[in-house]
């Protein structure tokens, strides 16, 4: 019976702190993001829902007939993706301790990392993706830096640098190591998957590493401010 | 019970780990009824036609326009309402899981043998009678939601999920099935609702698991459905 009843709060709770992140969602999150043309600007980041949007009927018609969404449904409020892509899809969890988010996270994680220099959002895909669309407030730092540090030696040091990790001979200090937000293109994208596995090998320790599994793909089919209008 | 939440778990994961890639590709069977009681069985996996996989992944193919290029294929796109519902937290409880389309996998795998295991489709029976995940039954959030007025429907419910009711209608969860339950996606509050009343009467958290992606996070991976 406790046990229900502290259960039950939790769960309250859990919702209560849901209706903080909804209220991100509506209101926004605003950030500076550098392009990869190294100007800064300065977005909102929100659920962005255009008016026509509102009136669509939650209906099994308008949203899984056809090929999903109904030719009804205005093309602002739908967007088409590529469901065959990618050679597997990744599990929920890449570690016990290495956390995974969804939306209300990142954009928590947005929102927090603007007044904490500890924490950095990483688009770990190449440089033209991230110069093409890319979820404001995110560095690119391409995985293969990290999975390959004999091809990219000077990428390498400078990302252990801006990670916070100190090379003492041959072993790691990661004492001042940031929280890191990895993301790539969807939950098919092995790119930070693999940036992950690199850098729990370096022993960077997990529970400063989260990942965002659903990516772009998510991001955007939830329809999500990206930095291209 | 406990014991047996873990043994699951840990059985789930490591049946994702053994069987890496092929574990999608070549899928699970499942055996199903419909609610015309109708029995079929059908393969699940991850369906990728053959022209499919010649689809360069480039930006112009995957990102450009709104967002599959014209070019792809019809056979390897979909598109989604993507402005609906409010969207929910990775996790709604300590104690629930989290499931991805994996985790949804080795669960239909598992549950071909453990009766002990139900995957509930939480939507009414009309989004359910045209699409769903093959292998799932159908338990309507409003039943649980508006238990009050669906009192006969909800009594029902809990009899198949074993949950035993009591003459003095007090209720008893020692014999609860593992449940694993979805909506239409992660903006869908169904499942949630659903979750939130079976918390409420006092069903073990650890017997509940959340596949937060549902009905637009299971096509947008290519995963077989019911519907052809």
């Amino acid at each position: 019976m406790y046990k229900f009843i502290f259960l039950s709060s939790l769960f309250t709770l859990l919702i209560h702190s849901n209706e903080v992140h909804l209220s991100l969602l509506t209101n926004g999150v605003e950030t500076d993001h550098i392009d990869h043309n190294g100007e800064r600007q300065r977005i909102t980041v929100k659920r962005e829902i255009a008016p026509e949007c509102k009136k669509i009927h939650i209906s099994n018609d308008m949203f899984w007939k056809e090929q999903y969404a109904s030719h009804e449904v205005s093309q602002a409020c739908k967007s088409t993706f590529v469901t065959s892509a990618g050679k597997k899809i990744f599990p929920m969890k890449l570690h016990k301790d290495v956390e995974t988010y969804g939306e209300l996270e990142v954009i928590t994680f947005i929102q927090e990392m603007q007044a904490d220099p500890s924490m950095l959002f990483i688009d770990t895909r190449d440089e033209e993706w991230y110069g093409y669309r890319t979820i404001p407030g995110a560095d690119n730092i391409h995985y293969i830096y990290i999975t390959m540090p004999k091809v990219f030696e000077k990428e390498y040091k400078d990302t252990l640098k801006k990670f916070g990790i100190v090379r003492k001979g041959k072993t790691f200090d990661f004492s001042n190591a940031k929280t890191l937000l990895l993301f790539c293109n969807g939950a098919w994208c092995s790119q930070s998957p693999k940036m992950v596995k690199a850098l729990l090998a370096l022993g960077y320790p997990p529970e400063k590493i989260k990942w965002y599994r659903g990516g772009m793909d998510d991001w955007l089919g939830l329809s999500m401010t990206t930095t291209k209008i | 019970m406990f014991y047996r939440t873990i043994f699951v778990s840990f059985l789930l994961t490591s049946f994702i780990f053994a069987e890496k890639s092929n574990f999608q590709s070549e899928g699970v069977s499942v055996q199903m009824v419909d609610t015309l009681g109708h029995v079929k069985h059908m393969v699940v996996k991850r369906d990728i036609p053959d022209e499919c996989k010649k689809v360069p992944i480039n930006n112009t193919m995957v990102w450009t326009g709104n967002y599959a290029n014209a070019k792809v294929p019809e056979a390897c796109k979909s598109t989604y309402v993507h402005t609906t519902g409010n969207l929910l937290p990775m996790h709604l409880h300590e104690e629930i899981d989290t499931y991805g389309e994996l985790e949804i996998l080795a669960f239909i795998k598992h549950m071909q043998k453990d009766d002990s295991m139900l995957l509930i489709d939480g939507r009414k029976q009309e989004w359910y009678d045209y699409r769903t995940i093959p292998g799932a039954i159908n338990l309507p959030f409003h039943h649980f939601k508006e238990r009050k007025s669906f009192e006969f429907e909800f009594e029902h419910a809990l009899r198949i999920l074993g949950v035993k009711i009591n003459e003095d209608d007090t209720l008893e969860f020692d014999n609860v099935k593992t449940i694993a339950i979805f909506c239409n996606g992660p903006w869908c509050s169904q499942s949630v609702a659903m979750i939130q009343a079976l918390l409420d009467i006092g069903y073990p958290a650890e017997q509940m698991k959340w596949y937060r992606g549902g009905m637009q996070t299971w096509l947008a991976a290519g995963m077989t459905t019911t519907r052809k």
